[in-house]
């Protein structure tokens, strides 16, 4: 092994080693990471053709592409040197991630897998002198890990949308909030109780916070969903608005359902000329777009400096009062009604509606400050205003 | 031509593979740029009872499209629903009205495959730039105002060498138009707007000949123009073209008589006297509706049009075809330059009639039989 560059990346703030290695001193720590990264996707089984290319082609002596690897340790000193890398490499194997070269590195492994079973010791002895050249991002965090994996684009399967968002917000799933569960899609089952909420529609609401956009995330808006990130984390501040955000969604969940838990639109006064969005305020108010709507609301109100902060919405929550739920819950079905059959997009018209609500119920300079029912439609006025 | 993808700048074809039913998704590879795996993911529930081969699906577009525009395709002279009518982006949504219908489920299911996998040739399509996803939806390669109209091969058995472009003027007058390789984002015309989940299409009269003429002058002209003026000169035409027609079979039928009466100068005469009336454009267009249509058009939104055009202007208002719209027509070929641009609000509700009653004239129009020539006229 022989580090024979470094480079000192500003943009992630960390040190990259370029490094010479064989395949078999690869191998020696490669093996053990392999299930590491939970950001990398597993082996993928549909691209069998290309990689068993590859491993003829290395037979052959072709020159592969640059692995990359992080380690997340930092480096003991601010100048480093290239003699001591694989000192530090060895000392930091359990910190040690691939991000790209995950496929290759499976291919490799068979390609010596087969030569061992085949008993061909000398085209195994010449794999495992094969020189690879590697590139080690060292001190690098988990924000940086993924930035540099989502901006690697040569040889990497790329991810969906989904995992991305999960990967980016994954941290925030275990982060323990009193009383409140929230479940995520691996668990194969949904949030069904009152303090059960979905995680994938509690991210798309705090996301519309961070961002002041109730729509959902787009492709290219994932990298700018990071540097977001990030300034949070610089500041530390990243768990506790998260936490601070689904506190109050729920102080106003729990809230409505004072007044309104035994509340439903019944088949008797049900409109036949209307397909409802929900016939109970939870069956509203715990969907992504309520979720959204609030989330973006809160932002924008924030920013134009109409609220302080969530611990003054906690207040004007408990100040809340509602006189008629069954009238709330048609307003709102009906407001939504018409929405369905005139927007261009149904789910992006949704979450702006709420978004008008929200603003409507906690601004103190609103008409219908705190009042529901008449703000329930006058967001339908304000949404038609702004997009017809 | 397959659906293709940006990346770093450059187009590249997607080679589809099979539809995964585990990932809910239509996999799609891209060996220029080394991307094994691409989904085109499903969103609504899968019905599978189907078969692509068959339906039909024709890609069309409308302006000014709903995602909840979604309709059931019935042929008015059967009275039998032949297919389903709805936005691209419906597939891909699960907050409209039918997500939930298991009769719109199977056609949505058998469109999103038939679109990968019969790709239509010289239609606009998008090219969505990836970066570091694997997931597409479909309607990324659509614009927002593409709609697939399907149709089931066995509904239309029934119905002599079924052929979609016989129904044109029923689409363009509710504004739907064949998806050609233009822009559908520059669309102008929207046409009126159903009332009911059902679209009603007629076949175009069987008398009509001009047909190739009449539907690019709809789909390549009126659909993306947007002044008013010019939209009533090129429904005119189509209005022009049908009074030709008529002026032809009544010169025929002149001739006819002609031969018939040759011995008697008298009626010879009286005959000859017709000729100069033939020409009359008013009196063919009050032919065009008393003799040459199998059932009368609702006139009363495009009456009410011209008469308040002609009554800003100081013209009589009329009762009859031959005479409202004959004196709007008048008045912009020959009184242009009396025309006040601030009017146009005005004129515009004559184009946005005209166009649906043009519509209707085509499906209705039958010429006369010679032997039932009237000498009522």
């Amino acid at each position: 092994m022989r580090a024979v560059s470094l480079l000192k990346d500003t943009r992630i703030n960390s040190t990259n080693f370029l490094v010479e290695l064989t395949i078999g001193e690869y191998l020696n720590f490669a093996e053990q990471i392999l299930d590491r990264n939970e950001y990398q996707r597993k082996r993928v089984s549909s691209s069998k053709t290309i990689y068993s290319l590859l491993k003829a082609d290395i037979q052959k002596g072709c020159i592969m592409p640059p692995l990359v690897l992080a380690i997340s340790s930092e480096l003991s000193h601010s100048e480093p040197n290239l003699e001591e890398f694989e000192s530090f490499l060895r000392d930091n194997l359990d910190k040690l991630l691939i991000l790209d070269g995950l496929q290759r590195t499976y291919t490799i492994i068979d390609l010596r897998d087969e030569l061992r079973l085949k008993r061909d010791d000398d085209e195994l002895r010449k794999l495992l002198s094969y020189i690879l050249r590697a590139e080690f991002y060292v001190g690098l965090n988990k924000l940086g890990i993924l930035y540099r994996m989502l901006t690697l684009n040569t040889g990497q399967t790329p991810m969906s949308l989904r995992q991305q968002i999960e990967i980016l917000y994954l941290d925030y799933s275990s982060i323990p909030i009193d009383g409140i569960e929230l479940v995520r899609e691996t668990e194969g089952r949904r949030a069904i109780g009152l303090s059960q909420y979905n995680f994938r529609d509690i991210v798309e609401g705090f996301n519309s916070y961070l961002e002041r956009n109730e729509f959902p995330i787009e492709r290219a808006n994932i990298l700018e969903n990071i540097k977001s990130l990030e300034k949070l984390s610089i500041e530390n501040q990243g768990s506790d608005i998260f936490k601070d955000y689904v506190t109050v969604y729920h102080k106003f969940i729990l809230k409505l359902n004072e007044y309104c838990s035994d509340t439903e639109i019944s088949d008797e006064n049900q409109n036949e000329k209307i397909s409802y969005f929900g016939k109970t305020i939870n069956q509203v108010f715990k969907k992504p777009q309520a979720m959204s709507g609030f989330g973006a609301a809160i932002g924008k109100m924030k920013d134009f400096q109409l609220i302080e902060g969530f611990d003054s919405l906690l207040q004007l929550i408990n100040q809340m009062e509602i006189q008629d739920g069954i009238g709330l819950l048609e307003n709102i079905n009906n407001s939504l009604d018409w929405i369905k059959n005139n927007s261009k997009k149904i789910g992006n018209a949704q979450r702006s509606y709420f978004q008008y609500f929200f603003r409507e119920i906690f601004n103190r300079e609103n008409e219908y400050f705190l009042k529901l029912e008449e703000a329930s439609e006058s967001a339908l006025r304000k949404y038609q205003s702004q997009n017809i | 031509m397959p659906f293709q993808v940006e990346y770093m700048g450059s187009a590249y074809p997607l080679i589809r593979e099979s539809f995964d039913r585990e990932k809910r998704s239509y996999i799609c590879s891209c060996q220029e740029i080394e991307l094994n795996s691409i989904e085109i993911p499903y969103s609504l529930r899968i019905d599978e009872t189907y078969n692509t081969e068959d339906f039909i699906v024709f890609p069309f577009v409308k302006k000014d499209l709903n995602e909840n525009d979604i309709f059931q395709v019935f042929e008015k002279t059967k009275n039998i629903r032949i297919g389903w009518c709805f936005p691209i982006q419906a597939i891909d949504s699960m907050e409209h009205t039918y997500a939930d219908d298991d009769h719109f489920l199977k056609y949505a299911f058998v469109t999103f495959k038939s679109l990968i996998e019969n790709v239509p040739t010289n239609i606009y399509l998008r090219k969505p730039i990836i970066e570091n996803d694997v997931s597409i939806n479909i309607s990324q390669f659509f614009t927002e105002n593409t709609v697939a109209i399907v149709i089931s091969k066995a509904t239309v058995n029934d119905i002599e060498s079924f052929s979609i472009t016989d129904y044109l003027p029923s689409f363009f007058s509710h504004g739907y138009f064949p998806l050609s390789n233009r822009n559908p984002e520059l669309l102008t015309f929207d046409g009126i707007k159903l009332k009911s989940k059902k679209l009603f299409i007629k076949p175009i009269s069987n008398s009509i000949n001009n047909r190739e003429f009449i539907f690019s002058i709809f789909k390549d002209v009126i659909a993306y123009e947007a002044n008013a003026i010019l939209l009533f000169f090129y429904l005119y035409q189509i209005i022009e073209l049908l009074i030709q027609v008529i002026f032809q079979n009544e010169q025929s039928k002149i001739i006819h008589e002609l031969s018939i009466c040759f011995n008697n100068p008298t009626k010879t005469k009286e005959i000859l006297e017709k000729v100069d009336q033939n020409t009359s454009e008013k009196r063919r267009l009050n032919l065009l509706m008393t003799h040459y249509i199998d059932s009368s058009p609702d006139q009363r939104d495009i009456k009410s049009a011209c008469n308040e055009f002609l009554k800003e202007f100081g013209l009589n208002e009329g009762q009859m075809l031959s005479e409202y719209l004959y004196r709007v027509r008048n008045f912009i070929f020959h009184q242009y330059s009396d025309f006040q641009a601030e009017k146009i609000i005005i004129f515009k509700k004559i184009a946005y009639h005209l166009a649906p009653f043009t519509c209707e004239l085509l499906n209705s129009f039958n010429i006369q039989n010679i032997e039932n020539a009237s000498n009522e006229n």
